[in-house]
C-alpha cells in the first residue's frame, strides 16, 4: 500500500526521517518494501499482512508508527459543519440483510457544485495510485485512503423514492455498474435499492443509474460496514476486484463507518462542495459487545522465552490503543480496540507485546526437551542411494513438474479409457499443458527429451525419482472409510531415459548410440548395486514403447515397472531425431525386494574353470531360456555364465542364430578335476538339446 | 694355450662390446658358451693334454669362461637398460591430448540444496517426514486455521480437484499428518513439492518446492524459534551470516515472524537481488497457533510447538545465483550438467 510521508506525518507529529520510519515500521509488522522518491515527496510502498485490515489507510498506518516509535497521535477532523435540512426528510434506508450489513450510515449533501477537487487532494490521490474524477468522488476516495472506510456517493435524485434498501439480490436481477458493464446478480449477493430494483453491488462498485453527475445537486453518502465473506464471494463471482471490496473482504469494523461518513462530511463542507444536512441515519443491527481478553503475563514470557517487566507490557499495550481493565500479577483483562479485529486470543496479546518490545531482543534458545529418536526415512534413503547409482552410470538427474494434459497422454499413446479412468484432473487449470498430474513418469521424460532435442542437445541420458498419480477406482474408494479414501494413489518412481550417447566420443574410438541393452544394462547395475539378484525380464506391450523392445522388471512375481524403446510413432510426434529408450521403475516395491544386510562370502579357495560352448538354436528361442537350461543342469557347480556371442549368417542355418557362452565351474570345497567338470558340461549340452533344441557348434 | 684363452677372451670382448641387441649377444653366448661352443669345446678336450698341462689349461679356460660369462651379463643389462629406454622414449603420448573419461550424471540442484538441508537438520534431531501432493482441504486450509469460504484463502492461490481436494500449498498440511499421528517430542522436516495456481515467469512456477519444519514438546517458545532458525542460517549461509526476524502473519502461528538473513550477494551493502535492502527474506515461521494445537488434539496449556517453512527454489537460486527459476523446471541440460561439482 502506498503512503506519502508528508500525509503520515500530519498525524504523527515529530515523524522521524522516511528510511527511520520504514525501518521501524517493518521490525514491528508493518513491512515497508521500498520507498518512492526523496525527503518530504516520500512515498512509502507497505506491504500489509492480511490480518492487519486496519492498516490499509493512512490513519491505521500512523497508528503503528506512533505506537512503534512512542508518539503521539493525532486524529483527523470529524467536526462536521451541518447547514441544510435535517435528513429525516430527504432520505430512509431498510437492512433486510441484517446477518450481512452490520452497519448502515447514510448523509446528504445538498446545493452539490460538482467540480473538481483541490490540487493537494488531486495530488495525494495520484500518489495513492488513484486516479481524480471529482471532488464528491475524490473525497470518497480520499476518506478510504485516510481511513480505510469505503464510502459511496449516490445521486440522490437518481434513487427512486429516495430509500435505500440493503438485501439480497433476487435471482435474474441485473444491473450497470458505474464501468458500464452489465451484471447479472445472484440471490446471495447483497445489493443496494431503491424501493424496487438494485443501484449498487453492496462493497463492490456502485450502478451507472446513480452516478455522481456534473448536474448532480444532492448526494447521498454511504458509509456501511458490510460482511467480509459474502462481499468477497460476490467480488469473486463478478471478477470484480476494487479498493472497496478488497477492504470489505478482508474487514471494515462497524465503528469505522461512523468517523468515515463525518470524515467526508466534514470536507463536503469545508471545501464547500455543498451543504450537509443535519444529522446522519445510522441502521446498526449488528452492533457488537467488545471483546476482552484474559491475559496472564507470567504466559507471555513462559512463551516468549523472556522475562518482560509487567509495566512494559502494560505501557506497550496502551500505547497499541488496549484497555488494561484490570492488572494482576497472574491475570488481567484487556479490552481490544475495535479496529483490531485480528486480536481475539491471549497468544495474539503474546504478539503485540513481543513485536512493540522488539522480536530482535528476544534471546536465540534451543529446545530444552530431549530430541526423540530419529527414525531414518527408508524410502528417501533408498531414493539418495538409487540417485548416486544412476549418476555413477552417467545418468544427470532432472526434476520436472507433476503436470501434464489428455493431450500429452494421447502423444504417448496411452488409450482414452486409461486416461479417463486413472487422471486427476485440476477444476481450475491455468494452463492447457497442465490439466491433470501424471500418471506415469514417462510423460515428464519425453518432455525434457523434446526439449533438449529442439535445442540441439541429442546426447541425453536422465532420471527422475517423482511421483505419480491415479485416480481410485469407486470399489476401492468404498472399501475403506473416512474422507482419505478419496485421495488418489500416489506412488514414488524412479523414470529413466536415454537417447543418443551415454559415452562422449574420443579421439581413439566412436561411441554407438545407446540402445535396449544400454538401458537393460543400467537397471541391471542398479539392481545389483541395491543387492537384488533375484530378478526376471518379461516380454511385454507398452502403448508408448516399441511392440518389439520392451521388457517388464519382475521380482518375487512382482511386477516392479518396465522399460523399452520409445515408440517409432511418439519418436517422431515429438520430433526426437535419435531413438529415446524409457524406463520406470516402482520405488516402494524396489525397498520392499531389497535384502537385509549384506553378508560377506568366503573368498573362493579352490580355482575356476572355464569352458566356452557355443550352440545353435531357432532364431526365437530366447537367450534367457538358453541361460535357465545352463543354470538347470549345472548340478551347483556353475558360477558363471556369460554370453560374449551371438551370431547370424552364413555359418549356421537360416531361421538359426548361434550363442556363445563361457561357463565359469567352481566348487566351494574341493578342486575340481577335468571329469568332473566334464561330466557336467556334458550334462549341460544334453539339456541344451532336449530343452531348447540347440546343437553344439563349438566347445572347449 | 695360455695365448689361445687369451685370444678367446679378448675376441669375445670386442663382438660383446659390439653386440647391440640381445639377439646378438645370445649369439656371442653361444659360439662362446653353448653347447658346441670354442671355450665348451676346449673344456672337453682337455684330454688330449698331458696330465701335468690339465689342470693348468683347466683353470685357465675355466676363468676364461667366467670373464666371458661376465662380460655377457653385464652387456645384458647394458643392453636391456638401453632397450627399455629406447621403448619408453617410443612410448611417449602427448600427455595434452584429452583424456578418456567415464560418463558421470549431476545432481539437480534443488535436491543438493534440499540434502544439504536435511544433514544441517539432521544434526539438530529432525527427522525427514513426508506426505501426499494431493491433500485434503482439511489437512491444507481447515486444520490450519483457513476456514472454508473465506477471504483468508485469497492469500494463497489454489488448485482444486474438488471441493474438499486440494493440490497441497504447502507442506505445512503434513503437520497435521505428524501431529495426528504422533506423541510428543516431534522434531521433523517435510520436504516436497507444492502447487500455487500462479503463471510462470523468472520468479513463479506453479509447482515448486518447499521444506516445513515442526518442534512439539512442552516449553517450546519463541526464542526457540528464533534460536533453531538462526543455527540453521549460520550452518547454511555460513557463520557470518546476519539474521533478521520480523513480526508477520501466518493463520497457523501465533506470534509469527519472517526471518531475513544478510543478503548472500552483497554481504548486506544493497544490491539488485536484496533490492538495496541489504536483506534476503528466507522464511516464515513462528509459535503454532491455539486452534491448530486444539484441532490435532494437543492443549495448548500443556504443549507448546514451532513450525517454519521455506521456498527451496529461491534458496537454490540465491545459492547459485540464478536468475530465472524456469531454469530449475525445465531441465536443458545445458543447465544442469553444470552442477556436476554441485
Amino acid at each position: 500500500m502506498l503512503v506519502p510521508y508528508k500525509w503520515l506525518a500530519e498525524y504523527v507529529p515529530g515523524l522521524p526521517l522516511p528510511g527511520d520510519v520504514a525501518e521501524a515500521l517493518t521490525s514491528s509488522g508493518t513491512a515497508c518494501e521500498s520507498l518512492i522518491g526523496e525527503g518530504e515527496d516520500t512515498v512509502f510502498d507497505f506491504e500489509i499482512t492480511h490480518d492487519r485490515a486496519d492498516c490499509l489507510n493512512v490513519f491505521g498506518i500512523a497508528r503503528e508508527a506512533a505506537a512503534t516509535l512512542g508518539l503521539e497521535l493525532k486524529h483527523p477532523g470529524l467536526v462536521v459543519k451541518e447547514e441544510g435540512p435535517a435528513i429525516d426528510g430527504l432520505a430512509t434506508v431498510k437492512i433486510i440483510s441484517e446477518d450481512l450489513c452490520k452497519r448502515y450510515v447514510a448523509r446528504v449533501v445538498t446545493e452539490v457544485n460538482i467540480g473538481p477537487s483541490p490540487g493537494w487532494m488531486q495530488k495525494r490521490l495520484i500518489s495513492c495510485g488513484i486516479r481524480p474524477v471529482n471532488n464528491v468522488v475524490d473525497i470518497t476516495n480520499y476518506v478510504m485512503l485516510e481511513l480505510g472506510q469505503p464510502l459511496h456517493a449516490f445521486d440522490l435524485d437518481r434513487i427512486r423514492d429516495s430509500t435505500i434498501v440493503v438485501r439480497r439480490a433476487r435471482s435474474g436481477e441485473s444491473m450497470t455498474t458505474i464501468d458500464g458493464e452489465p451484471r447479472e446478480l445472484s440471490g446471495d449477493m447483497l445489493v443496494i435499492s431503491n424501493a424496487t430494483s438494485p443501484v449498487a453491488i453492496a462493497g463492490v462498485m456502485g450502478g451507472a443509474d446513480t452516478e455522481v453527475e456534473e448536474s448532480t445537486t444532492q448526494v447521498l453518502l454511504e458509509a456501511a460496514a458490510f460482511d467480509s465473506v459474502s462481499v468477497w464471494r460476490t467480488s469473486r463471482r463478478l471478477k470484480m476486484r476494487t479498493e472497496a471490496s478488497m477492504r470489505f473482504s478482508r474487514g471494515v469494523w462497524p465503528e469505522n463507518a461512523r468517523l468515515g461518513i463525518d470524515r467526508a462530511a466534514a470536507l463536503m463542507a469545508e471545501l464547500k462542495v455543498g451543504k450537509v444536512a443535519v444529522g446522519r441515519i445510522d441502521e446498526y443491527p449488528g452492533l457488537e459487545t467488545p471483546v476482552h481478553i484474559r491475559l496472564r503475563p507470567a504466559r507471555v514470557n513462559r512463551l516468549l522465552g523472556i522475562d518482560i517487566d509487567q509495566n512494559e507490557m502494560k505501557s506497550i499495550l496502551m500505547r497499541l490503543g488496549f484497555i488494561l481493565d484490570e492488572w494482576n500479577e497472574d491475570s488481567c483483562r484487556v479490552l481490544v480496540p475495535n479496529h483490531r479485529m485480528d486480536v481475539r486470543q491471549e497468544e495474539d496479546l503474546v504478539e503485540e507485546i513481543a513485536r512493540i518490545y522488539g522480536y530482535d531482543k528476544i534471546p536465540h534458545t534451543i529446545p530444552k526437551g530431549a530430541p526423540p529418536e530419529i527414525r531414518l526415512n527408508p524410502v528417501r534413503r533408498l531414493e539418495s542411494k538409487v540417485g548416486e547409482i544412476l549418476r555413477g552410470s552417467g545418468l544427470t538427474e532432472v526434476d520436472t513438474m507433476t503436470f501434464t494434459s489428455e493431450a500429452a497422454c494421447s502423444e504417448l499413446r496411452l488409450p482414452e479409457k486409461d486416461i479417463e479412468r486413472y487422471k486427476v484432473q485440476i477444476s481450475n487449470p491455468i494452463s492447457s499443458e497442465h490439466t491433470m498430474l501424471r500418471t506415469t513418469l514417462f510423460v515428464s521424460l519425453v518432455d525434457v527429451l523434446a526439449r533438449n532435442a529442439s535445442r540441439q542437445r541429442d546426447d541425453v541420458a536422465i532420471y527422475e525419482a517423482g511421483k505419480v498419480f491415479r485416480r481410485r477406482y469407486v470399489e476401492e474408494v468404498k472399501k475403506e472409510s473416512g474422507r482419505e479414501a478419496n485421495l488418489p494413489d500416489e506412488r514414488k518412481m524412479i523414470g529413466l531415459a536415454l537417447m543418443g550417447k551415454l559415452e562422449e566420443p574420443t579421439w581413439t574410438n566412436q561411441t554407438p548410440d545407446v540402445d535396449f541393452f544400454h538401458m537393460k544394462g543400467i537397471i541391471e547395475r542398479l539392481l545389483e548395486s541395491l543387492g537384488i539378484s533375484r530378478y526376471r525380464f518379461e516380454k511385454m506391450v507398452h502403448p508408448t514403447l516399441h511392440p518389439g523392445r520392451a521388457a517388464r522388471l519382475v521380482i518375487d512375481s512382482k511386477d516392479i515397472g518396465c522399460f523399452g524403446e520409445l515408440h517409432p510413432t511418439v519418436s517422431e510426434i515429438l520430433g526426437l531425431s535419435k531413438r529415446a529408450y524409457l524406463a520406470e521403475l516402482d520405488l516402494e516395491k524396489l525397498l520392499l525386494s531389497m535384502p537385509g544386510d549384506l553378508e560377506v562370502k568366503p573368498l573362493p579357495r579352490f580355482p575356476a574353470v572355464s569352458r566356452d560352448i557355443a550352440v545353435i538354436v531357432e532364431e526365437d528361442i530366447e537367450s534367457g531360456r538358453v541361460e535357465d537350461r545352463i543354470w538347470e543342469a549345472g548340478a551347483g557347480l556353475v558360477e558363471r555364465v556369460n554370453l560374449f556371442d551371438v551370431y547370424v549368417g552364413p555359418q549356421v542355418p537360416p531361421g538359426h542364430k548361434s550363442l556363445a557362452y563361457s561357463i565359469t565351474y567352481r566348487s566351494l570345497d574341493r578342486t575340481l578335476t577335468d571329469e568332473e567338470v566334464g561330466a557336467v558340461h556334458a550334462r549341460i549340452v544334453e539339456n541344451l538339446a532336449q530343452g531348447v533344441g540347440a546343437s553344439i557348434r563349438s566347445q572347449d | 694355450m695360455d695365448e689361445k684363452t687369451k685370444k678367446f677372451v679378448s675376441d669375445a670382448k670386442k663382438s660383446i662390446e659390439s653386440a647391440m641387441s640381445l639377439p646378438d649377444l645370445e649369439e656371442i653366448r653361444v659360439k662362446y658358451l653353448g653347447k658346441r661352443g670354442e671355450i665348451t669345446q676346449a673344456l672337453r678336450s682337455l684330454g688330449k693334454y698331458s696330465e701335468d698341462e690339465r689342470p693348468k689349461i683347466g683353470r685357465l679356460l675355466n676363468e676364461a669362461r667366467e670373464t666371458v660369462r661376465e662380460m655377457i651379463e653385464a652387456r645384458r643389462v647394458e643392453i636391456s637398460a638401453i632397450d627399455l629406454e629406447n621403448k619408453l622414449k617410443a612410448e611417449e603420448v602427448d600427455i595434452t591430448l584429452p583424456g578418456k573419461r567415464p560418463s558421470i550424471g549431476t545432481r539437480h540442484p534443488v535436491s543438493v540444496v534440499y540434502e544439504e538441508l536435511e544433514r544441517v537438520f539432521a544434526r539438530l534431531g529432525f527427522e525427514v517426514l513426508e506426505g501426499p501432493d494431493v491433500e485434503l482441504d482439511y489437512n491444507n486450509f481447515e486444520a490450519l486455521n483457513v476456514p472454508k469460504n473465506h477471504p483468508s484463502r485469497d492469500i494463497q492461490d489454489t488448485f482444486y480437484i474438488t471441493d474438499d481436494i486440494v493440490l497441497r500449498t504447502h507442506t505445512t498440511c503434513v503437520d497435521i499428518r505428524i501431529m495426528k499421528n504422533r506423541k510428543p517430542p516431534i522434531r521433523a522436516i517435510i520436504p516436497g513439492k507444492v502447487y500455487r495456481s500462479d503463471a510462470s515467469d523468472p520468479s513463479h512456477l506453479p509447482v515448486f518446492h518447499q521444506l516445513d519444519g515442526l518442534v512439539v514438546d512442552e516449553g517450546i517458545t519463541f526464542g526457540d524459534v528464533k534460536g533453531v532458525l538462526a543455527r540453521f542460517a549460520h550452518e547454511f549461509f555460513g557463520p557470518d551470516t546476519d539474521v533478521r526476524f520480523r513480526p508477520s502473519y501466518f493463520p497457523f502461528t501465533e506470534p509469527s515472524a519472517e526471518m531475513d538473513v544478510s543478503c548472500v550477494i552483497c554481504n548486506g551493502a544493497g544490491c539488485r537481488v536484496c533490492k538495496n535492502t541489504g536483506w534476503l527474506e528466507i522464511l516464515g515461521s513462528g509459535l503454532l497457533h491455539p486452534r491448530v494445537l486444539r484441532e490435532v488434539g494437543f492443549d495448548p496449556e500443556e504443549i507448546s510447538g514451532l513450525a517454519f517453512g521455506m521456498g527451496i527454489d529461491r534458496v537454490t537460486m540465491l545459492k547459485y545465483g540464478i536468475d530465472d527459476i524456469r531454469l530449475l523446471a525445465e531441465n536443458d541440460m545445458a543447465f544442469n550438467r553444470q552442477f556436476i561439482h554441485a
